[in-house]
C-alpha cells in the first residue's frame, strides 16, 4: 500500500514500525550522507544515522505533523554528527590523516586522467573539510549539501541572519586557505617529483 | 576552487562513500527495534596517545622551568632580578612635568548661546524595512559589505601581513567602532566606544619588537605599574593619566580611571587600553582587562554570541524579556528622534530617544511597578518650581531646571550644587495605577529645546 509521509508518522505515533520503515527509506541516503560529510567516518555515519531513527521513532510523539519531517530530523543528525566529530581528535597534518577514510575514496579500477584529477580534486576539498572545525563543517554542510538557505539556517541554528552569514564567511575562508594550503604543498611534491 | 563548485563536490563526496541506491538501514534499525537494543560499530580510533604524550613532555618541561627560576632567585644574580624590570612603558619618578607653552589654554569665555527652537514632535515610527537580504554569495569585494565587521578586519590583516587578534564580541558596555591599520607604526588598532560615550576600548597589535613611546604624556610613574601575566606570558599593567586641570601649567599623573595593558605573545605584541571610566565600563578593573586579553581569539569562532545585557538592550522587546510589567512606549517623539537604547535594572526599564544620526539621547522615559516605587513631586527643587499637572487622567508633577555645580556654565564650577531654572533640564512624573513613569528631556547648546506642553505631549502619549 503506497503511504505519505504524514500517514507514515501517523502510523509510527501508534506504534506502527511501517511508519518508522518509510521515513527511513525516505530519508536514510540524505541522513548517512550528512553524517559522513560531518564526521568524516563511514561507520560514525552509519551508527549516528541509524540512532537518530530510532530516537526519532521514540520522541515521534513531540513531532508536530503539521511540519515537515526533514528537517527536524536532519537537525538530529548534525547535532549527533556534532557530538560525535568533537570527541575525536583530529590530526591536522596529512600525514596523520585516518587511512580508513582514504580507503573509501580509493577507486579499484584504473580510470582516464581527467577521473583521476576529479577524484584527486574531492580528495583534497574532503582533507580541507575535515580539518575545519565541526561546528565550521556544519555551515558549510548546511549550506552547500543539503542547501538550506540563510533564512532556514538563521532559524535551525537560532542565531540572526547576520550571525549566519560571518559564520559561512569565516569558515569559507577557512576552507579556500586550507585547500590552496593543501594545493602548494601538492605542486611542490609534484616540483620534486618530476 | 569556486565556492560555486563546492555543493557539487560535496555531493560527489557524499554519493561515493554512500552511493544512493546501496544505502540500506532499515534491516538493521529494525533489527535493533526487535531486540530492544543498541548496536554499535563505531571505531572509536583516534586514540589520545600522542596527547598524553605531549601533555607529559609540557609538565616535565615546566617543572625544569620553575626548578631553575627557583635556584636562579637564590643566587645573587636572581636577586638583582627579583627588582621591578620594566620592559614594556617608558617610565618617570616624575609625578608631572612641565606643558609645553602652546599647549596652555585659558579657559575659553561664556560662548554666546545659540539660537534656540521647540522641537516639534511626530508620530513615532516603525523603522522603515532593512534592505532586503542580498544574494548568498555575497563577498568583501562588494561596496555594500565593506564597513561590515569581518570586511573591515579582513582589509586590514591584508594591510597589515597578519591576523588580527579579535574578542569574542564586543566587551560588555562598549560597541565595535573602527579598525585600521598605521603603516609608519606597523600596528593595527581596534576601537570600541563606550555605548553612552565617554569612554573606549583600544587593542593595538604588531609583530616582533614592542618599543614604548617615550614623550612624556607616554611616560609612566614606575610605581603605577603591575607586573602581571595574560595567558602565561609576561605582562604589565598600568593605572592612570596624565591630566591638565583648568589654567594648569602643568600635567599631572591622576591614578586610577585609564588602564593599560601590555604584553608579547610569540612573534606578536599587544597593547590593550581603557580610556576614561564612565558606568558603562566601570566594571572594568585590572583583573578584567586580563580576563579580556585572555579571551582575545584568532578569529570570532562560530557560536560566539554577546550575552545580552540588560543594561545595554537594542528594542523594547529584549526589554520585556526581563521586566515582569508590561513595558508602555510613547506615540509621539521629537521629530527624527528613535530608540537608541534601553536600560533595564533593578525592575526599571529606561527608554532612551536621540536623534536618528546622533548617539546622544536627550529624551529619557523611564517606568517601575509602584509597588516598588511612587512617583512624587521634586522635594529638593526651590518652592514655586513644581507644577501640579494631569497627564490624562493622572496627577503629575512638572518642572524645569537642575542642581549643578555648573561646570558648563561659565566655565567656573561652584563649590555647591546650585539650583538652575533655566538648564536644558525638563522634567514629568506621575504614576498610574500600576506604574510609576518619568519622562525627561536633557539636552546640551545644540539650539534644540524642549517646553512644558510638548513634553506633557510626548508624556500623554505613553500607553
Amino acid at each position: 500500500m503506497q503511504i505519505n509521509e504524514i500517514q507514515a508518522i501517523a502510523l509510527l505515533k501508534n506504534g506502527d514500525i511501517s511508519g518508522l520503515e518509510y521515513l527511513v527509506n525516505q530519508y536514510q541516503v540524505k541522513a548517512v550522507q550528512t553524517a559522513f560529510l560531518i564526521t568524516g567516518d563511514p561507520y560514525a555515519a552509519e551508527d549516528i544515522t541509524q540512532n537518530a531513527f530510532l530516537r526519532a521513532a521514540e520522541r515521534i510523539g513531540q513531532f508536530n505533523d503539521q511540519l515537515p519531517f526533514q528537517p527536524w530530523f536532519i537537525r538530529t543528525v548534525i547535532n549527533e554528527a556534532i557530538k560525535y566529530a568533537k570527541k575525536q581528535t583530529r590530526n591536522t597534518s596529512l600525514d596523520g590523516y585516518d587511512e580508513s577514510v582514504l580507503d573509501w575514496l580509493k577507486d579499484a579500477k584504473p580510470l582516464p586522467e581527467k577521473y583521476v584529477e576529479d577524484a584527486e580534486l574531492r580528495n583534497q576539498v574532503f582533507n580541507a573539510l575535515m580539518r575545519l572545525s565541526p561546528d565550521e563543517r556544519k555551515v558549510i554542510i548546511q549550506r552547500h549539501f543539503l542547501e538550506m538557505n540563510e533564512a532556514e539556517m538563521a532559524n535551525d541554528l537560532n542565531r540572526p541572519r547576520s550571525t549566519v552569514k560571518w559564520w559561512l564567511h569565516t569558515a569559507r575562508k577557512k576552507l579556500r586557505f586550507i585547500w590552496n594550503g593543501n594545493q602548494r604543498e601538492n605542486e611542490g611534491v609534484n616540483h620534486e617529483n618530476s | 576552487m569556486k565556492i560555486a563548485d563546492l555543493s557539487n563536490i560535496l555531493a560527489s563526496l557524499a554519493e561515493e562513500n554512500f552511493p544512493s541506491n546501496k544505502v540500506n538501514l532499515w534491516p538493521s534499525i529494525k533489527n535493533q527495534l526487535e531486540n530492544h537494543g543498541q548496536h554499535s560499530r563505531s571505531n572509536m580510533l583516534h586514540g589520545s596517545t600522542n596527547s598524553k604524550r605531549s601533555r607529559r613532555t609540557a609538565l616535565i618541561f615546566v617543572a625544569i622551568t620553575i626548578t631553575a627560576f627557583i635556584l636562579l632567585l637564590a643566587s645573587p644574580q636572581g636577586q638583582a632580578f627579583a627588582q621591578k624590570v620594566i620592559r614594556f612603558f617608558s617610565t618617570t619618578t616624575e609625578k608631572s612635568f612641565v606643558l609645553p607653552t602652546d599647549m596652555i589654554f585659558p579657559v575659553p569665555p561664556t560662548q554666546t548661546p545659540k539660537p534656540t527652537y521647540i522641537l516639534p514632535l511626530e508620530t513615532a515610527g516603525v523603522k522603515s524595512d532593512p534592505t532586503p537580504e542580498k544574494e548568498d554569495n555575497w563577498s568583501c569585494s562588494d561596496p555594500s559589505y565593506k564597513d561590515e565587521y569581518w570586511c573591515l578586519i579582513e582589509t586590514v590583516e591584508s594591510q597589515a601581513g597578519f591576523d588580527l587578534k579579535e574578542f569574542l564580541y564586543d566587551p560588555k558596555g562598549t560597541q565595535f567602532s573602527k579598525v585600521y591599520y598605521n603603516p609608519e607604526t606597523k600596528e593595527a588598532i581596534t576601537e570600541y566606544k563606550v555605548v553612552s560615550g565617554g569612554g573606549y576600548l583600544i587593542l593595538r597589535q604588531g609583530l616582533f619588537d614592542y618599543i614604548p613611546h617615550d614623550d612624556p604624556w607616554s611616560k609612566v610613574p614606575i610605581d603605577a605599574i603591575d607586573q602581571v601575566s595574560v595567558n602565561g606570558n609576561y605582562a604589565e599593567i598600568a593605572s592612570g593619566t596624565y591630566v591638565v586641570y583648568p589654567d594648569a601649567t602643568e600635567a599631572v599623573w591622576e591614578p586610577g580611571g585609564q588602564l593599560s595593558l601590555v604584553w608579547r605573545e610569540g612573534s606578536s605584541w599587544f597593547v590593550f587600553e581603557k580610556w576614561g571610566d564612565p558606568y558603562p565600563i566601570e566594571w572594568i578593573n585590572k583583573d578584567e582587562m586580563i580576563k579580556l586579553a585572555e579571551s582575545l581569539t584568532p578569529s570570532r569562532p562560530i557560536d560566539a554570541v554577546a550575552p545580552v545585557d540588560p543594561e545595554n538592550l537594542t528594542s523594547i522587546e529584549e526589554a520585556q524579556d526581563f521586566a515582569k510589567f508590561d513595558i508602555l512606549t510613547p506615540t509621539v517623539l521629537p521629530e527624527g528622534f528613535e530608540l537608541q537604547r534601553v536600560v533595564y535594572v533593578n525592575e526599571m526599564v529606561h527608554q532612551l530617544y536621540g536623534p536618528q544620526n546622533r548617539t546622544d539621547t536627550p529624551l529619557r522615559i523611564s517606568m517601575g511597578p509602584i509597588e516598588d516605587f511612587q512617583a512624587g513631586t521634586c522635594t529638593e527643587c526651590p518652592p514655586g518650581t513644581v507644577e501640579d499637572v494631569f497627564v490624562n487622567q493622572w496627577q503629575g508633577w512638572y518642572w524645569r531646571g537642575i542642581f549643578s555645580t555648573g561646570l558648563f556654565v561659565e566655565g567656573q564650577p561652584t563649590s555647591t550644587p546650585e539650583w538652575h531654572a533655566e538648564a536644558n533640564d525638563w522634567s514629568v512624573v506621575w504614576n498610574t495605577d500600576s506604574l510609576w513613569i518619568g519622562v525627561n528631556f536633557w539636552i546640551g547648546d545644540s539650539g534644540e529645546v524642549m517646553n512644558k506642553e510638548t513634553l506633557l505631549k510626548i508624556a500623554e502619549s505613553i500607553h
